[in-house]
């Protein structure tokens, strides 16, 4: 399993680092697990980044983890609508 | 556009929201205690808030948060409107104004920490914003919720802050589409995020106004492969409540509408969204699973002339995954009314350099001063009656019309201040006060507009410190134990009059008598009339730290307000009832530029009237003037005898008319002496005259209000009728009007 995580700040300069390290684990073989715990601050580019592996995990028969997904990553998700999508029960995964 | 530029606009955009929100609160305080009015102040405090980060404004920003906090649980019905709500809602309100004039520079920031722990008081005694949330959650900052706009991210503030209330709006807990009276699909275009846009502000604001996001469209979002972090994927369904006005939709999207899709509802516009092709991540399985096939979906670029109509000020052709059938092909109703796809409200202004100002009103000034002189040079050569002329006096007094309009202001912004004195002084007095401001819309000179605001403030305190009764006196007296200030402000006759009213117990007029008398203001066997007496308070030296009356006694004396007023062009004048209360009404010319004045010659001399105080002027028949004693002329107005003041007697010209019935009379009126009547040799001409002062460039006058210079280039003075007229009353054996330097 490849671990990848999230830094604090999800600007889009880290959104275009943590896609390249994203990329290089769906290379590799098995399940990904993204850490949200070090969220505090991230935007729609952060969501879609998330939302996008996620979809990319499905599609490829990968498995793709959010852990740790804490308050502020969650209320975020929730006001763009995308936590029943990517938090189906309530709250982090983990 | 300079960063100045912006954050000066960011300041006028903080004092018309402090304006909305004062406005808002006091309908609170008055018991109006609708949804609209509350989220009319959330709204304002929001916008503050919003830009206060954006310019590192960190003070102004971390109250307003805490504010904001408070303000939504009270829209959210968490708190019952109380009169102690009330009360804290109006100091966070004090205290957010604070806070704005330090970021514009006219005040030291303010310690916030009593008021911010009252609002923290009153928003921890609510239950948790979301059902389930603890109390860290409670601690977590809805701006540290923000997001990655670059040049928000370093002002965006500790993450200890409350939490998001929005969240309690968003799908989980949104009362569906049930109450929803609209929607609103919302699609970024793909280059939206471009240059640090950021569209999920733009969903937060939706939420904060009380709409709720149905659905997310992530139909188009790629895989990783062809996913791009500049590119905006997705789109929303957003239900919204009857409360958001589609002026509301049309200012949030304003800046981004050639970035972004919009569809109001009208027809279902669920189809359009394909679902995401992907099941929910699994929490803590590391499973694989099951391979979702790609949602069947065709990338049509969406007609120019669909879905958008012409609420949508300008559209993208942005490539939608449309599902077959192709919902989106149906189209949508075209608003009835093309006109109202025009942003309501909006009015365009633009900022001028008030110097640049002021030098158009003084070259008008001077061109008014050149149409005259060339008015009477045509005179003397005959040619008076020529079109041209007239055409040109004409042009000349529209163009004076148009410049002062420009510096003409509402005098809102100097009203504006009034209640929170009215709340402080309730505060340190323990007197009940209820504020009843008219005619905040008046506009008047932007000079007079800063100027007032001493003397004004100075009547207020008078009202409530002296006029007004302790509530156990009121009581007492049978009076509402809740005392009344009024104010007012109204043009009348070519000026603005202000009003400063109270129903305390009126002016004691036996105790100032007695003090004037005293102080050798006025001989011990004087006779004045009550009127008279009231005008006492206007003396210099007669207020002092010892409270000798209702109304005085403030360090500052009403002869400072006088003067002041006085400065201005302006009069004040007093009428008060025992037991009743008291009004000051201040008299303020227009503009302090220009006035219609009548020319007129006493003896060798030529004055100006101005025509704001003339009521009519005549030749009287030898019998209409009689003499009062030995020396007081009056004439015979249909019934009315008036006092005739000689001007040439009031100002010591030699060579004057001495006869009325010789001479011409002019009726006059002014707000302190009621009707007089003026007598001088001839009138020779009505026109405008530009004011010059004669204070700035000699001295004051008693009689004389200033000058200006004729058509044929000679100075003339203006007269000061109330100041004339006052001293020609009769039995007044010492004028209070005389106390001025």
């Amino acid at each position: 399993m490849t671990r990848i995580t999230l830094t604090p700040i999800m600007d889009r300069s880290a959104v275009k680092a943590h896609l390249d390290e994203l990329k290089a684990a769906f290379a590799e073989a098995g399940s990904i697990e993204i850490a949200c715990e070090a969220v505090e601050q991230i935007g729609l580019a952060g969501l879609q980044l998330l939302a996008s592996a996620v979809r990319t995990g499905r599609e490829r028969g990968t498995g793709v983890v959010l852990a740790g997904v804490g308050d502020t990553l969650a209320a975020t998700l929730k006001l763009a609508g995308m936590k029943q999508i990517l938090l189906p029960a309530d709250g982090a995964t983990s | 556009m300079k960063i100045e530029e912006i954050q000066d606009i960011f300041f006028q955009e903080c004092a018309e929201g402090l304006v909305q929100a004062e406005e808002g609160l006091l309908a609170l305080q008055s018991g109006s205690h609708d949804s609209e009015t509350i989220n009319t102040i959330f709204r304002a405090v929001h916008s503050i808030k919003g830009g206060s980060g954006a310019f590192g404004f960190t003070a102004l920003q971390h109250f307003t948060h805490h504010f904001e906090t408070l303000l939504d649980q009270v829209r959210s019905g968490d708190h019952a409107m109380t009169p102690g709500l009330v009360s804290v809602l109006l100091a966070g309100f004090d205290m957010l104004s604070d806070h704005v004039a330090a970021i514009g520079g006219e005040a030291p920031t303010p310690d916030d920490a009593d008021v911010l722990k009252r609002l923290q008081d009153v928003s921890s005694g609510t239950p948790a914003v979301e059902e389930g949330a603890s109390p860290v959650e409670e601690a977590k900052d809805d701006a540290g919720l923000d997001f990655d706009i670059a040049g928000l991210m370093d002002e965006l503030d500790d993450g200890a802050a409350p939490a998001a209330d929005w969240e309690k709006g968003a799908i989980e807990e949104a009362p569906e589409s049930a109450s929803a009276e609209s929607t609103l699909f919302i699609r970024p275009s793909r280059g939206a995020m471009a240059h640090g846009g950021e569209p999920l502000l733009l969903i937060r604001e939706l939420v904060d106004l009380g709409a709720s996001v149905r659905d997310v469209d992530c139909s188009a979002l790629p895989t990783i492969d062809q996913f791009d972090p500049e590119e905006c994927y997705l789109g929303w369904h957003v239900d919204l409540p009857d409360a958001i006005k589609r002026a509301t939709i049309d200012e949030i999207f304003e800046f981004v509408a050639e970035d972004c899709l919009l569809v109001f509802d009208g027809v279902d516009l669920g189809s359009v969204a394909a679902p995401l092709p992907v099941e929910p991540a699994v929490a803590a399985a590391p499973k694989v699973a099951e391979p979702v096939k790609p949602a069947p979906v065709a990338v049509v670029p969406i007609p120019t002339a669909e879905p958008l109509g012409a609420s949508v000020a300008t559209t993208v052709p942005v490539p939608v995954p449309v599902p077959v059938p192709v919902a989106a092909a149906e189209p949508v109703p075209a608003p009835e009314d093309k006109g109202a796809s025009a942003p309501v409200g909006v009015t365009q202004t633009i900022r001028v350099d008030l110097e640049k100002l002021d030098r158009l009103v003084n070259l008008v000034g001077e061109l008014v001063i050149t149409q005259s002189m060339l008015a009477q040079r045509l005179l003397n050569c005959g040619l008076a009656q020529i079109t041209e002329l007239s055409d040109l006096d004409h042009l000349t007094r529209e163009l004076q019309d148009s410049a002062m309009a420009i510096r003409a202001q509402p005098i809102r912004s100097v009203f504006s201040r009034v209640p929170r004195i009215v709340r402080e002084l309730q505060a340190s007095t323990g007197k009940r006060v209820q504020l009843d401001v008219e005619g905040e819309g008046t506009e008047l000179d932007k000079t007079v507009v800063e100027r007032i605001g001493e003397p004004l403030t100075h009547l207020i305190r008078n009202a409530i410190d002296h006029g007004l009764e302790r509530p156990e006196d009121r009581i007492a007296a049978g009076k509402d134990p809740q005392g009344r200030v009024r104010l007012s402000a109204e043009h009348r006759s070519g000026r603005i009059m202000i009003s400063v009213s109270d129903d305390g117990r009126g002016i004691d007029r036996e105790r100032v008598l007695g003090k004037a008398i005293e102080r050798g203001l006025v001989s011990p066997d004087a006779r004045l009339s009550d009127e008279e007496i009231d005008n006492l308070i206007f003396a210099a030296g007669f207020s002092t730290a010892e409270s000798v009356s209702n109304i005085s006694g403030r360090g500052v004396g009403m002869d400072v307000v006088r003067r002041n007023v006085q400065a201005l062009g302006g009069r004040i004048s007093i009428s008060s009832r025992p037991g009743e209360g008291s009004t000051f009404t201040m008299s303020l010319p227009l503009t302090l530029a220009i006035l219609d004045g009548m020319i007129v010659s006493v003896g060798e001399e030529t004055y100006v009237i101005p025509l704001t105080h003339i009521i009519e002027s005549l030749r009287p028949e030898q019998d209409h003037v009689k003499m009062m004693g030995h020396s007081q002329p009056m004439l015979n107005v249909r019934g009315t005898w008036l006092p005739v003041q000689s001007v040439a007697e009031g100002l010591s010209i030699s060579g004057a008319k001495t006869d009325p019935s010789d001479a011409v009379l002019i009726v006059v009126e002014s707000e302190a002496t009621g009707q007089a009547v003026l007598m001088v040799d001839e009138i020779r001409d009505q026109r405008q005259v530009v004011i010059k002062s004669l204070e700035s460039n000699y001295r004051q006058i008693e009689g004389v209000a200033g000058a200006t210079i004729l058509g044929d280039g000679r100075v003339a003075l203006i007269l000061d009728v109330e100041a004339i007229t006052s001293a020609s009353r009769p039995q007044i054996e010492r004028s209070p009007l005389r106390a001025v330097k």
